[in-house]
């Protein structure tokens, strides 16, 4: 599955929320890749995430292959919704 | 030993204040001299080598970070959550296994080119932050190189240490107890050698540069944090002038400990509330640990910048409701939406001004935006039931422009009224005193108003003229001008005569030297920077009112601001702190 994602949060995808993401998409079997400006990066790595420099108001596109696809594309989307918990 | 005995200095940047004096200690770089090829045979084992090595930096982080958080707080102890998962992330670990399979690299010269590449990428991403992340990677690729190589974390340096730099795994490691100081080459102020060294309270100097090399082991040397200066060979006369500081420093860090949660009251049992000034809701923490009474100034920009779109009235509820409730019982003074000018709205827009700071903000740009206003208003009314609000209103220059305001506030009650929706019905209204129009008219608006709190950043910009960003005028944008004293003096008398209170928000009222004048002039709060509120405490608790209304007096009498400040200076001087 592939779909878009907006990133809300103040700190955009840098140290904490970085981190929550990679540890989130490291939960699931399926691979998982972010695509932004052309380069793309592994989403279960924080470093691979945070060499990606997604600020607020990017947008990344999220591809995900494997058996539990559907259930990994809600809980990030989530994650984002909830701008990770930021205030 | 130095080539000489004669004193010489060295500048860097203040990193962690206080004083320290010891000998000289220079870090050991480990030097590591690892075979960087192997056949390619020896892949699956130098791959073997490379996961042992993982596990076990893995577990060394996790011992770190459980030591950091008990000696030195959760916050410092992050860095190493962050480590361990770098350690075992999968980028990193594919690009090392690449440099074993592919480039007949061992496990030590995989994992050091990995880090470099990986490093490289963060420090080519420009922000200080993603710096420090290239740090950080370096950093994991020098654990697991030294594990690699059986090398042991542990180090014990006994004096003032002199680096490069100190990662995070150097501070981590040290046995800080016989650490003086730091003094390292690289760095700055938010590096995380300076963050871990403020955390662990050891004077630090960092970014010394090429000076570094200078220093000899067993070299004496002087340490001041406070001014990032380094005094290699000092004279006796000048070590005892410094060992008094340090006597003078330990006191008074003991002092201020114990004022903590004692009451804000003169010798002659007048109040003065201590409040806060904050910006989110998530600094009531710091306003609680302060010893603060309260809050004396939540500016609520931060719900307001940044953002594409107005923030809703349920999310400003939240707010709000988040901050009166950490201290229920006590006085949360909300300022309403102070932006324009400087600071200027994504969503609202507008055109430039030609004079910003004299053009449509703050209470001004609210009265244009109405609704955004009263969305602000109603949010403020319905979180009042949460605990003691008092709304205040930014750049009042009139009184049409308070009686609007209110107004607008009294429509918003009236529609929580209709549609059913609680509220407290007696929250009190004020207004920040930052225009001089305002000070000068004091007595009329105290009539229409609960209270005042006098910002003097803006005051004293007003009253002067001056841009307070402009060095050029820089002489003149200073709170003991004797024209910004006798505004507050009017605006406290006028308050006085009216039975209402008034406060100070700005800069000024975190200031000591000032705390003898405003307390003498009328003022009964003052909201700071948490980091002021001991100081101030422990000097109102020595003060006798009748004593600072004298004072008060002959200062403004006083032609200059040089002379105020002389004035003050000498007061100061009987003080314990």
């Amino acid at each position: 599955m592939e779909f878009n994602l907006q990133i809300k949060n103040q700190a955009g995808l840098h140290a904490r929320p970085a981190a929550m993401f990679a540890q989130k998409a490291s939960s699931f079997k399926s691979n998982i890749l972010i695509f932004k400006d052309g380069k793309n990066g592994n989403a279960k790595s924080i470093i691979s995430i945070m060499g990606l420099g997604v600020k607020k108001g990017d947008t990344l596109l999220v591809k995900i292959d494997g058996p539990d696809a559907a259930e990994a594309g809600a809980a990030l989307k989530k994650l984002v919704d909830d701008k990770f918990g930021e205030e | 030993m130095g080539k000489s005995d004669t004193m010489w200095k060295i500048k860097g940047i203040a990193a962690s204040a206080g004083i320290a004096i010891g000998t000289i200690v220079h870090m050991q770089e480990a030097v590591h001299d690892f075979c960087r090829l192997v056949d390619a045979s020896q892949a699956p084992a130098e791959k073997e080598r490379f996961y042992t090595a993982q596990q076990a930096a893995e577990k060394e982080l996790e011992i770190l970070q459980e030591r950091t958080a008990i000696n030195m707080g959760e916050q410092q102890a992050e860095v190493f959550a962050a480590h361990k998962l770098m350690v075992t992330d999968p980028s990193f670990v594919e690009v090392v296994l690449n440099h074993i399979d592919n480039h007949q690299a061992s496990a030590e010269a995989a994992v050091e080119d990995a880090a470099n590449e990986i490093a490289a990428m963060f420090a080519g991403l420009d922000s200080e932050y993603m710096q420090e992340r290239a740090a950080d990677i370096k950093d994991i690729g020098k654990r697991l190189v030294r594990i690699l190589q059986g090398g042991t974390a542990e180090v014990n340096y006994t004096g003032v240490l002199a680096a490069q730099d100190l990662l995070p795994s150097d501070t981590a490691a040290l046995d800080l107890n016989y650490v003086s100081g730091f003094i390292t080459a690289l760095g700055g102020k938010t590096s995380h050698s300076s963050i871990l060294a403020r955390a662990a309270g050891i004077p630090a100097v960092v970014g010394v540069g090429s000076a570094l090399e200078k220093l000899n082991n067993g070299d004496n040397v002087i340490v001041d944090g406070h001014v990032g200066e380094v005094l290699v060979n000092p004279e006796e006369d000048i070590l005892n002038d410094y060992r008094l500081r340090i006597k003078k420093e330990q006191e008074r860090a003991a002092l201020l400990a114990s004022v903590g949660h004692l009451p804000s009251e003169t010798l002659d049992g007048h109040h003065i509330e201590l409040a806060c000034n904050i910006g989110t809701p998530g600094d009531m923490e710091k306003v609680i640990a302060a010893g603060a009474e309260g809050v004396g100034l939540f500016r609520t920009e931060f719900l307001f910048l940044d953002k594409t779109s107005v923030p809703t009235e349920e999310e400003q509820v939240e707010s709000y409701k988040a901050v009166l409730a950490a201290m229920p019982d006590k006085k949360i003074v909300i300022r309403t939406l102070d932006a324009g000018g400087d600071k200027q709205l994504p969503f609202i827009g507008g055109l430039p001004e030609a004079n910003p700071a004299l053009g449509l903000r703050a209470i001004r740009l609210c009265m244009v935006y109405q609704d955004v206003f009263k969305t602000q208003l109603r949010a403020l009314l319905r979180a009042s039931v949460a605990g003691n609000l008092h709304i205040m209103f930014p750049m009042i220059a009139t009184v049409d422009e308070l009686l609007s305001a209110k107004a607008l506030l009294n429509e918003a009650a009236k529609e929580l009224t209709q549609e059913g929706i609680p509220y407290k019905s007696d929250v009190a209204v004020g207004i920040m005193v930052e225009v001089p129009a305002a000070a000068a008219i004091a007595d009329i608006l105290a009539e229409e108003v609960d209270f005042f709190s006098i910002g003097t950043n803006d005051l004293v910009q007003y009253t002067m003229a001056a841009d307070r960003m402009n060095e050029h005028v820089a002489y003149l944008s200073d709170y003991f001008q004797p024209p910004v004293v006798r505004l507050i003096g009017n605006v406290a008398k006028a308050a006085q005569k009216a039975g209402k209170w008034v406060g100070m928000c700005g800069e000024m009222a975190g200031d000591p030297l000032a705390t003898p004048l405003l307390v003498g002039l009328g003022l009964t709060e003052l909201s700071m920077n948490g980091r002021a509120v001991p100081v101030v405490k422990h000097r109102i608790r020595q003060l006798d009112i009748k004593q600072t209304q004298k004072w008060a007096d002959d200062i403004l009498s006083l032609r200059t601001a040089s002379d105020i400040k002389k004035r003050l200076e000498e007061i100061a001087l009987q003080f314990e702190i």
